[in-house]
């Protein structure tokens, strides 16, 4: 019967042009332990991979199956991929749909009138943060074992990080394309600080708000550089700024940390290797 | 205007050099974050290597350096086209030389050409320069009328520009689709010293190839018979304004994106100056396209919107109301 | 410099409008080019000037053709003043004159002592001395042909060719201009005009050349090429003659309804 309902409602909603309060159905609520999960965002594959079985995964995104945004490109072969519109996900006929608070938001919006059942994931600002969602996606496709199993690997991960020296920590910038930094409060700005850096965006002469300007970073005078690095990345002018000249030539005074994006693009189990990568940087410093 | 036209034309060249070289100097001095510029100069000189040295030397002076060349590119190549089409709108923005440049440079940046060989870049500005250049002087090949000239200019601009579009969204970086506002308006946030080198020696040769014209051009004043019978060889001239337009824009636009109505106003600005002599002309609109960009790109840095505006905004802001007034007076002339 | 025509033919448009045409232009004369419209005058005159390529025959400059003598050389020997004469921008008179030393200047040599002794006798010829500092689009009729004529003498080639130099200009201005192509051709050189008005075609000139449709009917001093056989055949008119001074006159009278009126064609 659902499919049906879901379809033909998509059908009169689509011929309409717009919803009637009489068809919009009240909220399905998925079963307990879903066996047709879509995804539609690239941060609740990684977890979704990690968490089910390809079987019970009816699609994740297409960006899931690129190595280079991707910790999970392998198992993410496996299965059907989308581009996080409605069109492809209704006929799929999903017992739980995954997306991103502040992505793919027109199919949303059309599969929450629909009443298709829904759970959104909002973007983590701590490590605990991180934690919770895992736990909470865990239990929401009946993993729950294997949702603590993650969280206890990534904490123990980051626990095992070597401390520290005592006196000052050297500082760092993250960089980002188009002249992004990572500001305080953010899950980055943690991970700095477990790995025993000290974040200086919000030090930096215009603040650590939006893309800035190189000379700001430059001028910053941070002593780690910390690069978002995608070496292999089709080109764009915002990759592009990460290579320029004044980059290459504070690469000879300060030091340069290259970490892939696909290690910190999403908050998921993949940050303790980010990490570590960052606390290996700082012990390798002269 | 009598008066002005009588000085001399060398003074004008000095006082228009001097006048471009302090904008160069005042850009490198402008910037987000201040700092002593004596100290870092002086650091730089001796090879300390200081983080001001490094900006001064890394982002400062290659994004002064770029809007000299860029405007003079630009201003230079505007008075060649006006000369050589007897018409004062074609200018490399209004008659899409520089949209179909960046719909070369887009195809070559993003598809990865240019990683492989970074001269690729500027070639393929070029080759998108030269394409609606041969275009233009198919429709226009018997002097433009301004009809001709503007509904041609928005052919190949409407073309190149959703080409561009096309071309971005096909891009297989994600980034790639939000930059269409760089190519289409230009900007030189963030230049380097990389860019410069690169477009440096083609935008030379473009310059010597423009400025090689310049008797020709005089003599097309009397339209192309008598330029014919005053001993100059006509498609010789095109052949070298094509190619010296399409190396000057080409590559200026490959680097900072398209900087729209510099060519327009520059020559504009400077035709009393010249004593309308479409000759004289080319230095000195070279000289005041460098002055204005040079101008605009202080403009940008000092006005506090965040991130920066882009260029061709300040310099539509700029050319659009000198774009108005002159077709009405050419209907004027033309009615 | 003696310019000949071999044999020649010229189309435009596709149509054949100057068949097996045989002329020689000499040094010292004022010719007049004459026809109705669409014969091919403006055509000649661009084949004379090494303008055009002729679809059929040759045109030699001393015995040469335009290739041998060379583009800048040619430049030097003749003077072309194209029809309405178009100034594409607000150039003072005396830079616009200048640009009619442009084939004596080296390709980075500047203005010469020379070159300004020819312009001020090319204003001066040209009486527009006065006129040096306007700008050219401020000038009238009048005033702009002088200062064009002035351009094509500061050349101070020994040939003038002249495309209907005195069509837009008032009686007292054409034969002011008419006046200065003689006595330019007094000195030595060939001055050629395509002129429509017969009567100073006839007063002013020592040769007429007479082209209609296909040909040149007729070739010679005026008194001879302005027969009323002549005028009939190839303007279809009939004229009224007169004397004063001693100098004979015509006026076109009026049209006659024949079949070799030409249409026209502009």
């Amino acid at each position: 019967m659902r499919p049906i309902r879901l379809g033909l409602a998509a059908a009169l909603l689509l011929i309409a042009g717009g919803p009637a309060a009489a068809w919009e159905a009240p909220p399905a609520k998925p079963p307990s332990k879903p066996q047709r999960i879509v995804s539609l965002n690239l941060c609740a594959d990684e977890l979704l991979l990690r968490l089910v079985g390809p079987e019970r995964l009816a699609a994740v995104t297409w960006l899931a199956r690129d190595p280079r945004a991707s910790t999970v490109a392998e198992p993410a072969a496996r299965v059907p991929f989308n581009h996080g519109t409605a069109e492809e996900i209704l006929p799929l006929d999903p017992d739980l749909i995954v997306a991103g608070r502040y992505t793919t938001r027109v199919a949303v919006g059309l599969l929450t009138r629909l009443g298709a059942p829904l759970l959104e994931l909002d973007v983590p600002q701590s490590v605990a943060e991180v934690a919770d969602q895992i736990r909470g996606l865990a239990r929401a496709v009946g993993e729950p074992d294997r949702g603590e199993a993650l969280v206890a690997d990534l904490l123990s991960r980051l626990d095992a990080l070597p401390p520290a020296p005592p006196g000052p920590r050297p500082t760092a910038v993250v960089l980002r394309p188009n002249g992004f930094v990572a500001g305080s409060g953010s899950l980055v700005d943690e991970l700095l600080s477990r790995a025993g850096f000290e974040n200086m965006a919000d030090r930096l002469p215009l603040g650590s708000q939006g893309a800035l300007p190189l000379e700001a970073i430059v001028l910053g005078g941070a002593d780690a550089l910390i690069v978002d690095a995608a070496p292999d990345a089709p080109p764009s002018l915002a990759g592009a700024l990460l290579h320029h000249p004044a980059l290459k030539a504070l690469g000879r005074t300060v030091r340069t940390v290259s970490l892939p994006t696909r290690l910190w693009t999403c908050p998921g189990p993949q940050i303790a290797e980010a990490a570590e990568r960052l606390a290996a940087a700082r012990e390798a410093a002269p | 205007m009598s008066r002005v036209s009588r000085i001399p034309y060398p003074a004008l060249v000095a006082g228009l050099t001097l006048l471009a070289l302090a904008l160069c100097a005042v850009s490198a001095a402008v910037g987000y974050v201040p700092f002593d510029l004596g100290a870092a100069l002086s650091d730089w000189l001796a090879g300390r290597p200081t983080l001001t040295a490094l900006v001064l030397a890394e982002l400062r002076l290659p994004r002064a350096l770029l809007g000299l060349l860029v405007g003079f590119s630009l201003g230079l190549t505007g008075a060649a086209m006006q000369g050589w089409l007897r018409n004062p709108l074609a200018e490399p923005g209004l008659v899409g030389v520089s949209s179909a440049a960046a719909l070369g440079a887009v195809i070559v940046f993003y598809s990865g050409l240019s990683a492989a060989l970074s001269l690729a870049l500027p070639l393929g500005g070029m080759a998108g320069a030269a394409a609606a250049a041969v275009l233009l002087n198919l429709m226009a090949a018997r002097g433009a009328g301004t009809t001709a000239l503007v509904i041609g200019g928005i052919a190949i601009n409407s073309l190149a520009g959703s080409l561009t579009a096309l071309a971005l969204n096909l891009a297989p970086n994600p980034y790639a689709a939000l930059e269409i506002v760089f190519w289409l308006m230009g900007s030189l946030a963030d230049r380097g010293t990389d860019q410069l080198w690169l477009v440096l020696p083609p935008m030379l040769a473009g310059w010597a190839l423009c400025l090689s014209g310049a008797r020709a051009l005089d003599a097309l004043t009397l339209g192309e018979d008598a330029a014919r019978s005053l001993g100059f060889d006509l498609t010789g001239l095109r052949v070298r304004l094509i190619a010296g337009a399409a190396l000057a824009v080409g590559s200026a636009v490959s680097v900072t994106g398209a900087v729209g109505f510099v060519g327009l106003v520059a020559p504009h600005l400077m035709r009393p100056l010249a004593g309308a002599r479409p000759g004289r002309l080319l230095l000195l609109a070279g000289l005041a396209g460098a002055c204005l960009t040079l101008a605009a790109d202080i403009a940008v840095r000092l006005l506090p919107t965040r991130p920066e505006l882009k260029l061709g905004v300040v310099t539509a802001l700029i050319g659009a109301p000198f774009l108005i007034v002159l077709i009405a007076r050419l209907r004027r002339e033309e009615a | 410099m003696r310019i000949e025509t071999h044999a020649l033919s010229a189309k435009a448009g596709g149509r054949t409008i100057l068949t097996d045409v045989n002329l020689a232009i000499e040094p010292g004369a004022f010719t007049g080019l004459i026809g109705p419209n669409g014969a091919g005058k403006t055509t000649l005159l661009r084949l004379l000037a090494g303008l055009a390529e002729p679809a059929a025959g040759r045109v030699t400059f001393d015995g040469r053709s335009a290739a041998q003598v060379g583009r800048r050389a040619l430049a030097r020997a003749i003077a072309y003043l194209p029809q309405s004469g178009p100034v594409h921008w607000p150039l003072r008179a005396e830079a616009l004159v200048l640009l009619g030393r442009l084939p004596h200047r080296g390709a980075l040599g500047g203005i010469t002592a020379a070159d300004r002794a020819a312009v001020e006798r090319a204003l001066s010829t040209a009486d527009a001395a006065h006129l040096r500092g306007r700008i050219v689009g401020t000038l009238s009729g009048g005033e702009r042909m002088r200062v064009l004529l002035a351009r094509a003498l500061a050349t101070e080639a020994p040939v003038l060719l002249a495309d209907e130099p005195v069509a837009a200009l008032d009686p007292g201005h054409q034969l002011a201009c008419m006046t200065l192509l003689r006595d330019t051709a007094r000195r030595g050189s060939s001055v050629v005009a395509v002129l429509h008005d017969l009567t100073l075609a006839a007063r002013f000139c020592d040769r007429l050349i007479l082209l209609s449709g296909d040909g040149v009917p007729a070739d010679g001093p005026p008194g001879r090429v302005l027969t009323d056989a002549h005028l009939r055949a190839a303007y279809g008119i009939a004229v009224h003659r007169g004397a004063a001074g001693g100098e004979p006159f015509l006026l076109p009278w009026h049209a006659l309804p024949s079949p070799t009126c030409q249409p026209e064609t502009p």
